[in-house]
């Protein structure tokens, strides 16, 4: 199965179009959405696959015709999914090829696209130049059009407010749902944590996808550098050599204590890193949602 | 301690780059837009660090470098008293001996004056550290030249010039072109009076007077008598004259017989007269070269200063064929086109000097090209030579000087003449350039105790 590189991704500026490569991609391994919704009725048989849950399998018309076939079901209650975009400076890292922003703005549109391919409804909530971007959760292509070209706009800039964000996001949405926070979890970190247990406890399904660059995970300088932080420009000597394995460490004490976190407040967590194929962190992040809501246990991912 | 190459010295300014690039190096670390500085702790790197210069021992090393190689390129010569010594020896000599006719007389001790000029020169130039002998038969035009060579070289310069010092072969003014710190040493040579008695002739009608003058103690005694002139030596000028103008041709001898004094002429070489009427004229342009014996040549720059030819050639007719003769222009007439003409040929048996003519037998420019070609052809030395008083020593003797002790300031006279001592700076700088690589590899190299943290970590 060929994979669409990162630098591959990057080099389409068309966000639809690479979203749906990365979902094309996704299809073509055999994965379906793990977005259902709540109530379904029958709509149409589906030759079996390696893969399908065998408990759609339809043993009736096995025994008639000798041949497999999954029962495929239409939802009759939609689905609603609440993007939540992080567009604070420090997404835009690194400044030079695939930014974090960029490849959780390809995620963001490729779970659109999947979700509205089901049938489902598909919103966004983001921050712009300190105000909220918000796109109401509706299903439909031209609804998903417009969602991926508001998608496309957004520039990453400043600094955002995680916490009204997923607060308003969750709000909008309404009925139960699905918010998508896709952040680094840099700002605001316990009140992004509060607000995410309060989303939990509203009866939302909360994932929480943090993207990190390997080149941000590794500090990966010579000799005495100077650090810009890109959301408060505040300026920071280092020698690279001398306080890699400190910054690594704590690196890994962040992310650790995001995963434990996310595990403890029920929130799907998968760690997305720059260097992975978006289609292939998409599937292994949508297998494990698909394995974990069959089980009926929230668990924490790494790509 | 002198420098060779002053002028390297602004090569030190490179010493600020070192300083530069340490200064610059350490304060300006490269930004990189990064994230989050919340998992960086603050940095040992102190902001007062940008201001400070590290490595001061490597800096040191570097900046010696720089000095070393400069004071190197400025070639410096240390002045040790050996070396000052050698300075102080070196003395330059421009040596002028007089080689004119005067100095033809015998010395005392029975040499020829020019001789004894010479061996003089020889000495003096062997006690110079250097010297170049130049010899002249007009010793004032050579101290230009002398000063020329002077000028380039190192130590202490002099200027001798060795002379009988005749009354007007060297004037105070000429000795103006040599600057002060150069000496002048005027070396007389002393040459007796002149012993033989010179016997001049004069055609009066018929008769010869025949003057006979005796030198002695700067004072020339003549005495006149009646008496007949020597026999002239065979052909040696011959006039190649055209059958119609022979008797013309020999009235024109006769006439620059009479002009002026007769004087020794040179028999070894002929010179032929070519009429313009010569039969044979033709036929001697075709064969014709430009004259190439030095004795030829000689003679026509005796010709090409005869002030009397020149006044008669000025306004004598003028022949196409001179103007197409082969050799070198004598003479021209006011329009500046060539009346006589020089060249070299076999004529009459002999090789001759063959003076072509435009100017018709009988002619006062005829008569004069006879005249002037008896004198350029003559023996004797030239009227001023016979000069018998010289200039006294009370004059020459403010003149002269010694040579400045020390050379001018500024100069790098003797530092050129020193060996330069930038080698052993050379040397230094490989050895500093080794102490820095070896600094600098060292300083590179993980201490043990940051590999056993980086390994912990």
């Amino acid at each position: 199965m060929s994979v669409l590189s990162p630098a591959v991704v990057a080099a389409i500026d068309d966000l639809e179009l690479a979203a749906r490569l990365v979902v094309e991609g996704l299809r073509t391994g055999g994965h379906r959405s793990p977005f259902h919704g709540y109530s379904t009725e029958f709509r149409q048989h589906w030759p079996y696959r390696t893969g399908d849950d065998l408990k759609y399998l339809d043993w009736k018309l096995f025994a008639r015709s000798d041949r497999l076939y999954t029962r495929q079901y239409r939802e009759t209650t939609n689905l609603s999914v609440m993007l939540v975009l992080d567009t604070s400076a420090s997404m835009a890292f690194p400044v030079d090829g695939l930014s974090k922003f960029r490849y959780g703005a390809i995620v963001a549109a490729a779970l659109a696209y999947l979700v509205a391919d089901g049938g489902h409804a598909v919103g966004l909530m983001s921050m712009e130049s300190g105000r909220l971007l918000y796109v109401p959760a509706r299903g439909g292509r031209s609804h998903l059009r417009s969602l991926l070209a508001r998608i496309d706009a957004l520039t990453p800039g400043g600094s955002w407010d995680p916490a009204r964000v997923i607060a308003r996001g969750a709000q909008l949405l309404g009925r139960r749902g699905v918010v998508v926070i896709i952040s680094d979890f840099y700002d605001a970190e316990d009140a992004t944590r509060r607000e995410m247990r309060r989303v939990v406890r509203r009866g939302h399904d909360v994932a929480m996808l943090q993207m990190i660059s390997p080149s941000e995970m590794a500090l990966g300088y010579d000799g005495h550098v100077e650090l810009e932080d890109l959301e408060t420009r505040e300026r920071r000597l280092i020698d690279a050599a001398a306080d890699a394995p400190r910054y690594r460490a704590a690196v890994r004490d962040f992310l650790d204590g995001c995963r434990i976190h996310a595990l403890r407040d029920g929130v799907d967590y998968a760690l997305l890193s720059t260097d992975t194929p978006p289609e292939v962190a998409l599937r292994d992040y949508l297998l494990r949602r698909g394995r974990r809501h069959a089980a009926g246990q929230p668990r924490a991912v790494a790509t | 301690m002198i420098w060779r190459n002053p002028w390297a010295w602004a090569g030190l300014a490179a010493l600020a780059l070192p300083v530069l690039i340490h200064l610059l190096a350490r304060g300006r670390a490269r930004v990189h837009p990064f994230p989050t500085l919340r998992f960086l702790e603050p940095s040992r790197l102190l902001p007062t660090r940008r201001t400070r210069v590290h490595d001061v021992v490597l800096l040191l090393v570097r900046l010696g470098i720089l000095a070393a190689a400069v004071a190197a390129l400025a070639q410096p010569a240390l002045r040790t008293a050996e070396r000052r010594g050698a300075v102080g020896r070196a003395l330059a000599r421009a040596i002028v001996v007089d080689t004119s006719a005067s100095l033809r007389r015998q010395t005392p001790a029975g040499e020829q004056g020019v001789e004894a000029a010479r061996r003089g020169a020889r000495r003096l130039a062997g006690e110079a550290g250097a010297s170049v002998v130049l010899e002249s038969s007009a010793p004032s035009g050579a101290i230009a030249g002398a000063m020329a060579w002077l000028s380039r070289q190192a130590g202490r310069g002099e200027v001798v010039i060795i002379s009988d010092f005749q009354v007007g072969a060297l004037e105070a003014r000429d000795l103006a072109l040599v600057p002060p710190t150069v000496g002048v040493r005027l070396e007389r040579v002393d040459v007796l009076p002149m012993k033989d008695t010179l016997e001049t002739y004069t055609r009066y009608g018929d008769s010869v007077l025949i003057a006979r003058t005796a030198f002695s103690e700067g004072r020339a005694t003549v005495e006149w008598s009646a008496g007949r002139a020597p026999a002239r030596g065979g052909d040696t000028l011959l006039l190649l004259a055209g059958a119609g103008e022979r008797a013309r041709a020999d009235a024109d001898a006769r006439a620059a017989a009479s002009v002026g004094i007769p004087v020794p002429e040179d028999t070894a070489h002929a010179v032929a007269i070519v009429y313009p009427g010569f039969e044979r004229r033709g036929e001697l342009l075709r064969g014709a070269t430009p004259p190439r014996a030095p004795w030829m040549t000689d003679a026509v720059a005796r010709l090409r200063s005869d002030s009397m030819l020149l006044a008669a050639a000025a306004r004598a007719p003028v022949s196409d064929e001179a103007a197409r003769a082969p050799g070198l222009v004598i003479a021209r007439d006011d329009g500046g086109r060539p009346v006589m003409v020089a060249a070299q040929d076999t004529a009459a048996g002999r090789e001759r000097l063959l003076l072509f003519s435009s100017a018709d037998a009988g002619s006062l420019a005829a008569t004069a090209l006879i005249a002037a070609a008896a004198r350029a052809r003559s023996l004797a030395p030239p009227i001023t030579e016979l000069e018998p008083a010289t200039l006294p020593a009370p004059v020459l003797a403010p003149w002269q000087r010694a040579p400045a002790a020390d050379p001018p300031a500024g100069a790098n006279a003797d530092g050129a003449a020193a060996p330069s001592d930038g080698r052993w700076l050379w040397v230094l700088t490989l050895a500093l350039l080794a102490l820095e690589t070896w600094l600098r590899r060292s300083a590179h190299e993980p201490t043990a105790a940051r590999v056993a943290h980086d390994r912990a970590a």
